[in-house]
């Protein structure tokens, strides 16, 4: 019986103990870099007390209970207070603006946390070590409920953070291209908003439309010519050792390392003697080479994961090589494809520098340039400017939405790889 | 397109001799271009007008318009990028693919001017191409700024100067005067300081701008450089008027902490801003937004002179390559033509060039045109040297200095000046380019007539020349030239003055039609009246010579060269493999074959190439004549002030980019895979879009967030200039990089999560293990074959990522003269060496130095992680 309760005690940890474990860490990052706040305003009192806040929660974190030692719940509950104290006094030293709420809120919401959970009845007598066996494995189905609920929750608010960081300045874009007027600048959503940049980009005259033709026929080109030549040459150096394969994978990552505006001239000639200049094929051929590097290491490594095992069965089963790569392999690799394709897909969609510099006519123009030529020498259309790029952007998301099937499900793990 | 019905000026009726010069403006073109062939003629012109314009649409119209009058002429328009369209003619230039007619701006000619390419300069000097009457058509100092040394580089259409713009709302709430010409500086900060409060501020200016500044400098009694363009930038007043400038925004706080130009447009437009200082470009912006604005001119300077602003002229030039000058000219020609200018005038608000149009009772009707052309009458124009396109890098890290109190105005522009001097001494100066003698000249030698007050000179019967007797006069402008017995006629008003002891005199008359015979009649003029005393029929039959077109079979013979090679080493590689009884890779050879013969085509050819310049002196001056100067490139390199200072931030960026980029992808990668979460689709879109979104606009709204009346310091509740912080500028474009990189990171190893197998998860969860060590023991190695490319290509994007610094601090604040800036990385000190000074050369070995170490790098990197090896 002892040892019974022993076992049940050992891998027993309520769900509300181990998520504080892992989520007061990272609270404790966010507070460290909310720091910066109170330096970039140069207050001395409430940087420090925002220290002392962060010291207190790491100490609150150390001081966690481990099932054994009662002491340390107490001693964890009186720091959890200690860090709602030092909050409240650092809020009232400072000023108290939309953003210092944030902040306490950060301070707060954990330290309350910490003191509601280590507070209840079941975390108590398990911290005490008064857990019996049926409470161990009561507690064990209760966490199987619980932990997943607390992980989500935990994941929504980092999501949230997140997006909020990646939409702000999508937001203003948003605003200036709804805005009447050419302006950058002005409150967000101060005047009435107005879809005449839109239509102006839109309207059937407009040269937005030509050059979307260009960039999406010289986008897709890239993405097949890319695949086209790095699935072969990723396969061969995932499958086979050859004299030479050591040298060649570095060779694709040296053209990346000279920078490229030095070499612009002579690549210039180079594509004017092959005949390329001012034609998509020339577009594509630069584009899946700057791309190759990335797209032949991603696939290599991809088909890296794939068991050998599974290929000489399917050659024993009497598919010739081809048809092993075509049934076997790639099935396997969907999601390195994807991500493969889409990173040469926007490699060319949003290239600018060459671009420019090979096409020598306006109907050749991809979106980059285009945009680019709506900038005037005295100024900038910024509503225009606004509503293109975000029209540029459109596309892009579209593929995103629909490649993200493959990227996350591929095909289900388990049963393949056995 | 139909023609916009053009109304006859008002005062041409009473001034004949307008009306002969209007006539003659449009039949020489006619009658020297109709002289050609029937062939049809095809010519490429490229501009820099916004796209979607009401510019570019009156261009357009000038373009159909001259199609209409000169059928056998095809016009290919391209519209280039602004920003860019100087450093793609010159490209374009050296491939051979230059067009023939290109708009530029007279700062645009300082720099283009030097370059020599086999010796042979990019623009055509236009001196020979036109008649003096066409010359003065335009307004002297205008037509002189499109000149680069003697060269006349361009015709110019259009001139942009600053003027001082007010919101007359604001003004009334406050019952003050409006400004008038009558102001001073001092009238000037009073009342900006009785407009501010609140949000509003009495002037938006950017402060930290030296193109605005120059007005004052001027006022105060400096300038920029003295009469043999010698630089005096701490000339006397200079100092003081950059401390009264700074003032505006420290001291009495008149200007809003810093003010950019992108925003003070919005700050004006939204009435936080009472004054502007501004050109005309924007008025169309300020009525639309229901503004009711003023113009004045710049104030007086008590004690000193009127704030004079710097006037820029954008023109045609046309390109040295093209095979059609005559009709290239004549299209140049017409663009600036008066006609046109004044629709420019009037639908765009363009300032013009043309004096007829300048006078042009339409034009001065406009408020705004008449009063900025009153203030380009007080203005100066800027110099087009070598040393004006220069001065703005030493000024910057003069402001820089000044306005952050690292050293006093004076002692600032003095470094400032100090430093161009360096510049200047330190560069190469490319010879002036001799004219082709002769070239669209027809000489004539004519005794001189007792009783002649003056001589005209008619051509086709237009008159082309006038000359008058006489003894007054200064030397001329070297446009075209006149001699008697060898030496050069004076001047006056242009007109060459022929002494009266004179037995004869020479004129080179320009702008004939190469092979076309011209009827030239000539007569004296006394008091008795006219008598032809010459006529005749002359030809000039010397034609153009056009620079040596660069040659492709060379290019071709490398590539195939290296193709072949490249062949002949894999066929070597599997044969060797095979003689070692290797059979299994056997078909591998061939399958890396196509993708690597596709690198070797496009790339080695450039880098090789690129490589070859670093050892020779290789410049924007001689272009195709470089010599092998050994590592006198790399010593250069190794010995420039700062250069471990803008290494050492390379790693920094670098290695904190890699970092977070990889830590935060992984992190949210991870969180994501999480099945118990909704609506995570439209997370990692959301997740997504800083990839999806051009970083041009991104990484602008983010500066634009970052400034002082931004976002940032909103919620903040400060007024701190984060970007003009060396520190905080550097931290914060890591920042906003980091923006930018994670969620392709995030992307990537998403999709190398799926490729690990689940079960393995199951079974150590069982086994109690944490979930810190599931994802250190379990997750990470199986991860290892993506995160080891990922952050080895990371690596090297990073180390050359271009675009966020260049954008949001172009290397600044610069704090040091001839130093990189406080967020230079070595390649965009690479940009500014090679583009801003063209010492391609030293350029080339700063960028074999980053090839170099990015391949010591990878190389280590690759070895260690054994990169090639699949994962355990």
């Amino acid at each position: 019986m002892k040892e019974s309760w022993g076992l049940a005690k050992r891998w027993y940890t309520p769900a509300e103990v181990s998520t504080l474990r892992l989520w007061i860490p990272i609270a404790i990052a966010i507070n460290v870099a909310l720091l910066s706040t109170d330096w970039i305003r140069a207050s001395a009192v409430t940087l420090q007390l925002g220290l002392l806040a962060c010291g207190a929660m790491g100490l609150l974190w150390w001081l966690l209970p481990d099932g054994e030692n009662g002491w340390k719940r107490d001693m964890a509950l009186a720091k959890a207070g200690l860090v709602l104290l030092i909050a409240i006094l650092r809020f009232a030293a400072g000023p108290q603006m939309a953003i210092d709420i944030f902040v306490l809120a950060w301070l707060i919401i954990p330290a309350s946390l910490a003191l509601v959970w280590l507070s209840s009845p079941i975390v108590s007598a398990w911290a005490k070590g008064r857990i019996t066996t049926e409470g161990a494995e009561a507690g064990l189905a209760r966490n199987k409920a619980l932990s997943p609920r607390l992980g989500a929750a935990g994941a929504h608010i980092l999501l949230l953070h997140a997006v909020s960081i990646v939409l702000l300045p999508v937001l203003w874009i948003l605003d200036v291209a709804l805005s009447p007027g050419n302006i950058l600048g002005g409150d967000i959503g101060s005047s009435d908003w107005t879809t005449e940049h839109f239509e102006k980009m839109l309207d059937g005259d407009s040269s937005f439309w030509i050059w979307l033709r260009n960039s999406l026929i010289v986008s897709l080109g890239t993405t097949l010519m890319g695949l086209l030549l790095a699935v072969p040459a990723a396969y061969a150096f995932a499958r086979y050792r050859f004299r030479g394969r050591d040298g060649a994978m570095f060779a694709f990552l040296l053209v990346q390392m000279f920078p490229g505006i030095i070499i612009l001239v002579p690549y210039f000639m180079v594509m004017k003697s092959l005949g390329l200049l001012n034609t998509s094929l020339g577009l594509i051929l630069a584009y899946s080479v700057t791309a190759l590097p990335l797209c032949v290491w991603m696939l290599k490594g991809f088909f890296d994961t794939v068991p050998r095992e599974l290929e000489e069965a399917a050659l024993l089963d009497g598919c010739n090589q081809f048809q092993v790569f075509y049934k076997v392999v790639l099935p396997l690799s969907i999601p390195a494809v994807a991500v493969t394709a889409l990173f040469s897909f926007l490699a060319a969609w949003n290239e600018y520098l060459l671009a420019l510099t090979f096409n020598t006519s306006n109907d050749m123009y991809t979106l980059p340039v285009g945009l680019a030529s709506l900038i005037s020498s005295t100024g900038q259309a910024w509503g225009d400017f606004a509503a293109a790029s975000l029209l540029v952007s459109l596309p892009v998301v579209i593929l995103f939405i629909f490649f993200q099937r493959f990227l996350v499900e591929g095909l289900s793990a388990g049963s393949v790889k056995g | 397109m139909s023609q916009r019905p053009v109304d006859p000026p008002d005062g041409l009726m009473k001034r004949p001799g307008l009306a002969l010069i209007l006539g003659i403006l449009i039949l020489i073109p006619l009658g020297s271009v109709s002289a050609g062939s029937d062939a049809p003629v095809p010519i490429e012109v490229w501009h820099s007008f916004a796209a979607e314009s009401q510019e570019e649409e009156t261009f357009l119209e000038a373009i159909a318009t001259f199609e209409a009058a000169h059928p056998h002429i095809e016009i290919e328009v391209t519209a280039v990028p602004f920003g860019d369209i100087d450093q793609l003619f010159q490209t374009a230039a050296q491939g051979g693919e230059a067009p023939d007619l290109v708009r530029l701006s007279s700062d645009q000619l300082g720099k283009i001017g030097q370059v020599r390419v086999q010796g042979f300069p990019i623009l055509e000097d236009l001196r020979p191409h036109i008649t003096p009457l066409e010359r003065a058509t335009f307004d002297s100092r205008a037509l002189q700024s499109m000149r680069y040394g003697d060269a006349l580089y361009g015709i110019p259409a259009s001139q942009d100067c600053l003027s001082l713009l007010y919101n007359k709302a604001l003004f009334d709430a406050e019952g003050l005067a409006y400004p008038d010409e009558t102001w001073t500086e001092a009238d000037l900060l009073s009342a900006a300081e009785n407009l501010t409060h609140g949000d509003t501020h009495g002037l938006a200016v950017p402060v930290k701008l030296p193109y605005w500044w120059f007005p004052f400098q001027t006022g105060f009694g400096g300038s920029l450089f003295d009469a043999d363009g010698n630089p005096t930038l701490d000339s006397n007043g200079s100092a003081t008027a950059l401390d009264w400038w700074f003032a505006l925004e420290q001291e009495h706080e008149v200007v809003r902490t810093g003010t950019q130009v992108e925003t003070m447009e919005a700050q004006f437009i939204q009435s936080e801003a009472a004054m502007i200082i501004d050109g005309p470009w924007n008025w169309a912006t300020y009525a639309a937004a229901r503004l009711d604005v003023g113009q004045a001119l710049l104030p007086l300077i008590d004690g000193g002179e009127r704030a004079s602003p710097l006037v820029t002229t954008k023109g045609w030039s046309v390109a040295k390559q093209s095979p059609h000058k005559v009709e290239s000219t004549a299209l140049a020609l017409h663009l600036a033509s008066p006609q046109v200018q004044k629709v420019f005038a009037l639908e765009t608000m363009t300032m013009p060039t043309a004096v007829q149009t300048i006078d042009d009772a339409e034009v001065r009707a406009d408020p705004v045109l008449s009063g900025f052309i009153d203030q380009a009458d007080n203005a100066t124009f800027a110099p087009t040297t070598r040393a004006m396109s220069m001065v703005y890098g030493p000024l910057s890290t003069a402001f820089e200095q000044a306005h952050g109190a690292t050293a006093s105005a004076a002692e600032a522009l003095a470094g400032a000046d100090a430093q161009m001097d360096v510049l200047l001494s330190g560069q190469d100066a490319a010879d002036p380019f001799p004219l082709l003698l002769g070239y669209r000249t027809i000489e004539v030698t004519i005794p001189t007539q007792e009783n002649a007050t003056e001589y005209l000179v008619h051509v086709d019967g237009e008159l082309h020349t006038t000359l008058r007797v006489g003894e007054m006069g200064e030397p001329g402008a070297n446009y075209d030239s006149c001699t008697s017995n060898g030496v050069e006629l004076l001047r006056s008003d242009g007109i060459p003055i022929v002494p009266p002891t004179a037995d004869s005199w020479t004129c080179g008359l320009t702008g004939m039609v190469p092979e076309f015979s011209h009827a030239i009649e000539i007569f004296a003029v006394s008091n008795d009246g006219q008598t032809s005393i010459f006529s005749s029929n002359m030809t000039t039959s010397v034609t153009d010579v056009l620079p040596p077109a660069p040659e492709i079979s060379p290019i071709l013979f490398a590539i195939g060269s290296i193709v072949i090679s490249m062949i002949a080493l894999l066929c070597f590689l599997r044969w060797r493999d095979a003689r070692e009884g290797k059979h299994r890779g056997k078909m591998a050879h061939v399958y890396i074959a196509p993708a690597l013969l596709a690198l070797a085509v496009l790339t080695f050819y450039p880098v090789i190439y690129g490589i070859y310049l670093a050892f020779t002196d290789a410049n924007q001056t001689h272009l195709g004549d470089e010599t092998w100067v050994g590592l006198a490139n790399f010593t250069t390199v190794f010995a420039s002030a700062g250069f471990l200072r803008v290494t050492l931030f390379t790693l920094v960026w670098t290695v904190a980019n890699v970092v977070a980029h990889v830590g935060l992808g992984l992190g949210l990668a991870l969180v994501l895979n999480n099945p118990h979460i909704k609506g995570r689709t439209a997370y990692r879109t959301a997740l997504l879009l800083p990839w999806a979104i051009p970083s041009y606009i991104s990484v602008l709204v983010w500066k634009g967030m970052l400034q002082p009346e931004g976002l940032v310091d909103a919620i903040l509740g400060t007024d701190f200039e984060m970007l003009a912080d060396p520190t905080g500028a550097r931290t914060l474009v890591i920042l906003v990089n980091i923006w930018l990189g994670v969620p392709f990171m995030m992307m990537s190893l998403s999709g190398a999560i799926q490729a690990v197998p689940q079960d393995m998860y199951e079974a150590a969860a069982v086994d109690g293990v944490s979930a810190f060590h599931r994802f250190r023991h379990l997750t990470l190695p199986n991860l290892k074959s993506a995160i080891v490319p990922l952050s080895l290509l990371g690596f090297i994007w990073t180390f050359n990522m271009f675009n966020v610094i260049y954008l949001m601090t172009d290397g600044g604040p610069d704090m040091r003269f001839g130093e990189p800036g406080e967020t230079d990385i070595l390649i965009t000190y690479v940009y500014d060496v090679a583009f801003r000074d063209g010492a391609y050369g030293v350029a080339a070995a700063w960028s074999v130095v980053i090839f170099a170490m990015l391949i010591a790098f990878s190389w280590v990197y690759m070895k260690r992680t054994q990169a090639t090896e699949a994962s355990a």
